[in-house]
């Protein structure tokens, strides 16, 4: 035997034997021993409570704080999910002082608090946990008292150097507060003096050009770690549940792939108009208020590949490489596969309502769809040739958001006897509301012939746990507390979604103007959609 | 057998049904002539009809041994029923010494949906059993079960672990899946009760749940908050002492049940692989003792009776002490109402203090934790295992 070349780690790093390799493993142990996980936190089936924490909401007195971050919070706290050392410290323009602020306050939770009535006691101890800093948003002077204030809740109130910073603002403000919080210093961490993340609403820009430039500014301040971009889809139950009904059960991934899958369905409608959000909605839209997000969210968790570990960025690595592979639509494309629409005047739920044009805040001759549909590819080795079919719309005929799985036929026609015509068996996951999952295949209808009828299986949430849902806000308030971000969205993901929105607006805005209104309020949207799934021979869901 | 009769509705969005019964095969046609009177489709007091769908998910089984625990159990399960409908059978023995007889009340309740959806129906047995019989369950009981469903057997007070015809209840005749008790409830120092339910626990691998541990679910978050703190974490190696301080009868101390103070020691040593070297035993002052041994040195423990007028066996303190290079850390879980104090001193060091809710909960709560949890829970059998080891008979030669 001779001996081999010299190592290039030189003697000292020569490779070891297992023996010796295993006894220096122990004495560097022995040397620097170290236990990383808390035993004590193992198994416990209880939800971790957050740090003690100072949550400072940006926007406080809009509307959607009112009517879903302060409820969300009220109800954290009546669920004693926060813990006792919180402040709230909420950032308005209005001449607030905390009595008339939390009076406010109240108000909007006897309105939309999940659980009523407000509990007296729960509101009193909560109250006064809240407190309100008006200021210009713009202004340095707000950050300098704000930075003040923290300063003093941690002195006063424990809140131990930890914050979130919520920005329920419009996205006109996101840059601002980012750079304004980055120069008074509220954005650095430093071991052992408490961490700090921000929480940014939806709209993450107006396009890719626009996402890419507030991601900027938010990394010139914020590590990604720190960001937490909230899309409230993500936090509802069954849009959780969904990774565990892919992940957690065998029976249905063997068949989530083009070979059994025929074509995906996701709808996102909604019974109401624009409500009082009509200049907000007249620079949005339906792509980019709900496709651009939500509905590319619930296609990314359905087509994903199952992440290796649960950890959020295993989880957000499997989204955005669906998100790359959904094929880039051309404006031939757009032109064939997408069609907007606008609502004009009609019933819903009984009622006579207005047409988009005459609603508070609208242009007369507005161009701005209420209604998109569209049809999705994705090329890669499980979805390949596997239509994706999304569609969202307001002023819809009911309020309903559902993923279907609608499966292939059978390759043999055994019971063409039959006097039903045979469905596809298909699997539905309801999102909202009347959470649940539904499985519907043919069975055979009592009787001496053979006739082949759809039935369904369905599970209801409302009817086999004992715990009510959370709220959306709840769930994704509690994960930003508590440091988890696998239910929000990464700077890539927002610039991968706004890469396949963006030819859909390009097209649009290059093309002629389109004939709106056309479809009536309480319709199902314009004629023209039925042709996004009726081209290759197959339609709509009816939900 | 008195015919099915539509009683009137108990809720504004239920109806209900019942019968009597004094035999198994009566009450098994007590439930068949209730669903074939009950019409497919009830009008309900709104005016709207329902299907009715007869709907189970469940065995719930609950042995009480009074009117008033039965009540108590009834309002529990009732509480559930919508979202865990079962077949609930309630059995209390009565006057053993009394004549053989057996008197059931069946009753099929309907939960209305909202609108004309369909109500969701379940079923109660409420069974009792005189004489000879209430001795003789595992007779009883498999014929009235829904058949490939859970059962679930709920024992809401001293359960008789040493009784031949407990275990052919439980293991043989009704093959329950999971056995709910309240360690709390036992008789005397309730550690008789503990040795048997680890007895039960390693004969049939049964799922436990124990009300007792359930409860102290925020004690054991507000005791792991104090160790999640980087610089005080090193120190779970190095604990040297566990005291835990709990209310006790002025009369009777040493008869004070101290299955929940034992537990709060148990779950910890679970936890951090500690095993028992020296069980449990009293010392003249009152105090109980015991000495564990962990992967680098041992433990002392000491459950330590107040003296109080509040019910016996509340914790009301819990002390860690650890010692390390020279430096020690106190760690003190305190009750307050509604909430629990941890205080984490380290040295001389500026105590950090924590408050955490710990609102007290129903035994609806529990039994809905306890109806959802799928399979044994480790954390569970774990600290119940260390609790009977600790409980060991040997250890009472001290007294």
């Amino acid at each position: 035997m001779t001996d081999g070349p010299a190592s290039p780690r030189g003697p000292r790093e020569r490779p070891l034997p297992i023996r010796e390799e295993r006894l220096a493993a122990i004495g560097r142990r022995r040397r620097a021993p170290r236990t990383e996980r808390n035993p004590l936190r193992a198994g416990l089936r209880l939800e971790r409570m957050p740090d003690p924490v100072a949550i400072v909401l940006f926007g406080a007195t809009g509307d959607l704080a009112h009517r879903k971050v302060l409820p969300a919070l009220y109800q954290l706290w009546r669920s004693a999910l926060l813990p006792l050392d919180v402040r709230i410290v909420a950032m308005g323009r209005r001449p607030y002082d905390d009595s008339t602020f939390r009076q406010e306050i109240r108000v909007a939770l006897d309105a939309h608090a999940r659980v009523q009535p407000v509990d007296e006691e729960t509101w009193r101890t909560f109250a006064e946990r809240v407190e309100y800093l008006r200021g210009d948003l713009d202004a340095d002077a707000t950050y300098d008292e704000l930075a003040a204030r923290l300063e003093a809740s941690d002195r006063d109130h424990g809140t131990r150097g930890n914050r979130l910073f919520y920005l329920a603002t419009p996205a006109s403000a996101f840059a601002p507060v980012v750079q304004q919080l980055g120069r008074v210093g509220l954005d650095r961490e430093v071991s052992g003096g408490g961490w700090r993340r921000i929480v940014i609403e939806k709209p993450f820009g107006r396009d890719l050009e626009s996402a890419k430039r507030l991601n900027r500014e938010v990394a010139k301040v914020f590590r990604e770690a720190q960001v937490y971009r909230i899309d409230h889809y993500l936090g509802k139950e069954t849009v959780r549940n969904l990774l565990v009904f892919r992940f957690a059960n065998l029976i249905f991934e063997p068949l989530w792939n083009r070979r059994y899958v025929d074509h995906v369905q996701i709808t996102v409608a909604e019974s109401i108009g624009v409500e009082r959000r009509g200049a907000f909605y007249e620079e949005t839209g339906a792509t980019r208020d709900i496709l651009q997000n939500h509905l590319l969210q619930l296609l990314a968790l359905v087509a994903m590949e199952p992440p290796a570990t649960f950890d959020a960025n295993a989880l957000r690595d499997e989204k955005v490489k669906v998100l790359r592979a959904v094929v880039p639509l051309a404006d031939a494309d757009v032109a064939r596969d997408v069609v907007r629409g606008q609502y004009a005047a009609g019933w819903v739920e009984g009622e006579p309502v207005a047409g988009y044009r005459e609603e508070e805040g609208v242009d007369p001759l507005s161009e701005t769809e209420t209604f998109v549909a569209a049809r999705l590819g994705i090329d890669d080795w499980r979805w390949a040739g596997v239509p994706f079919y999304l569609r969202t719309g307001k002023r819809l005929p009911k309020r309903a958001t559902e993923i279907a799985i609608v499966f292939r036929e059978v390759p043999h026609a055994l019971f063409r006897g039959s006097r039903s015509d045979p469905e596809p068996d298909l699997l539905a996951l309801r999102i909202q509301p009347d959470e649940g999952i539904l499985l519907r295949f043919g069975a055979k209808v009592p009787g001496l012939d053979v006739d082949v009828r759809a039935v369904n299986m369905d599970f209801g949430y409302g009817t086999s746990f004992s715990v009510d849902s959370p709220d959306a806000y709840e769930t994704l308030m509690l994960d930003a507390l508590l440091g988890d971000q696998s239910l929000f969205t990464r700077a890539d993901e927002v610039e991968e979604a706004w890469r396949i929105v963006r030819p859909i607006v390009d097209a649009w805005v290059a093309g002629p103007p389109p004939e709106f209104p056309d479809y009536a309020a309480g319709s199902w949207g314009p004629a023209a959609a039925d042709a996004v799934p009726g081209r290759d021979g197959r339609r709509w869901r009816r939900i | 057998m008195d015919a099915a009769s539509p009683l009137l509705d108990l809720t504004p969005r239920s109806l209900a049904w019942s019968a009597r019964a004094t035999s198994v095969a009566d009450i098994e046609r007590a439930l068949a002539r209730i669903w074939a009177a009950a019409p497919d489709a009830a009008v309900g007091p709104d005016g709207e009809r329902h299907v009715v769908a007869r709907t189970s998910v469940l065995n719930f089984v609950a042995v009480a041994g009074s009117e008033e625990v039965a009540t108590r159990v009834l309002a529990a399960v009732g509480s559930l029923t919508s979202r865990h409908p079962s077949r609930t059978i309630v059995v209390e023995p009565r006057d053993a010494e009394g004549p053989r007889r057996i008197e059931a009340e069946v009753t099929a309740t309907c939960a209305l949906a909202r609108g004309a959806g369909a109500a969701v129906c379940t079923e109660t047995i409420r069974l009792r059993a005189g004489g000879d019989a209430g001795r003789h369950l595992a007779s009883i009981l498999p014929p009235l079960l829904v058949h490939d469903l859970p059962v679930t057997l709920w024992w809401p007070e001293d359960v008789p672990f040493h009784r031949p015809d407990f275990v052919a209840l439980l293991m043989h005749a009704i093959q329950a899946d999971r056995l709910v008790v309240d360690g709390s409830t036992w008789r005397g120092d309730g550690l008789a009760g503990l040795r048997g339910l680890v007895g039960a626990q390693a004969a049939s691998g049964i799922a436990i749940s124990d009300f007792a541990l359930m409860r102290q679910s925020r004690w054991r978050d507000a005791i792991a908050s104090a160790f999640d703190l980087p610089d005080l974490l090193p120190y779970l190696g190095s604990i040297r002492g566990v005291t835990v301080e709990y209310t006790a009868s002025r009369a009777d101390p040493a008869g004070t049940n101290v299955v929940r103070p034992l537990y709060h020691a148990a779950w910890i040593g679970s936890r951090l692989g500690w095993s028992a070297t020296e069980p449990l035993r009293v010392e003249p002052d009152g105090r109980r003792r015991a000495t564990l041994r962990r992967p680098r040195g041992h433990v002392e423990l000491s459950l330590v009776p107040v003296a109080s007028d509040l019910p016996g066996g509340a914790t009301t303190r819990v002390r860690i002490a650890a010692t390390r290079r020279r430096s020690r850390l106190d760690v003190e879980v305190t009750a307050r109402p509604e909430a629990v104090v941890v205080r984490a001193r380290l040295d001389d060091g500026e105590p950090s203090v924590r408050l955490h809710h710990a609102a007290r909960r129903t035994d609806a709560d529990l039994l809905a934790e306890a109806v959802e949890s799928g399979g044994r829970d480790p954390l569970t059998t774990a600290a119940i295992r260390l609790a009977g080891a600790l409980a060991e008979r040997g250890a009472e030669a001290g007294t």
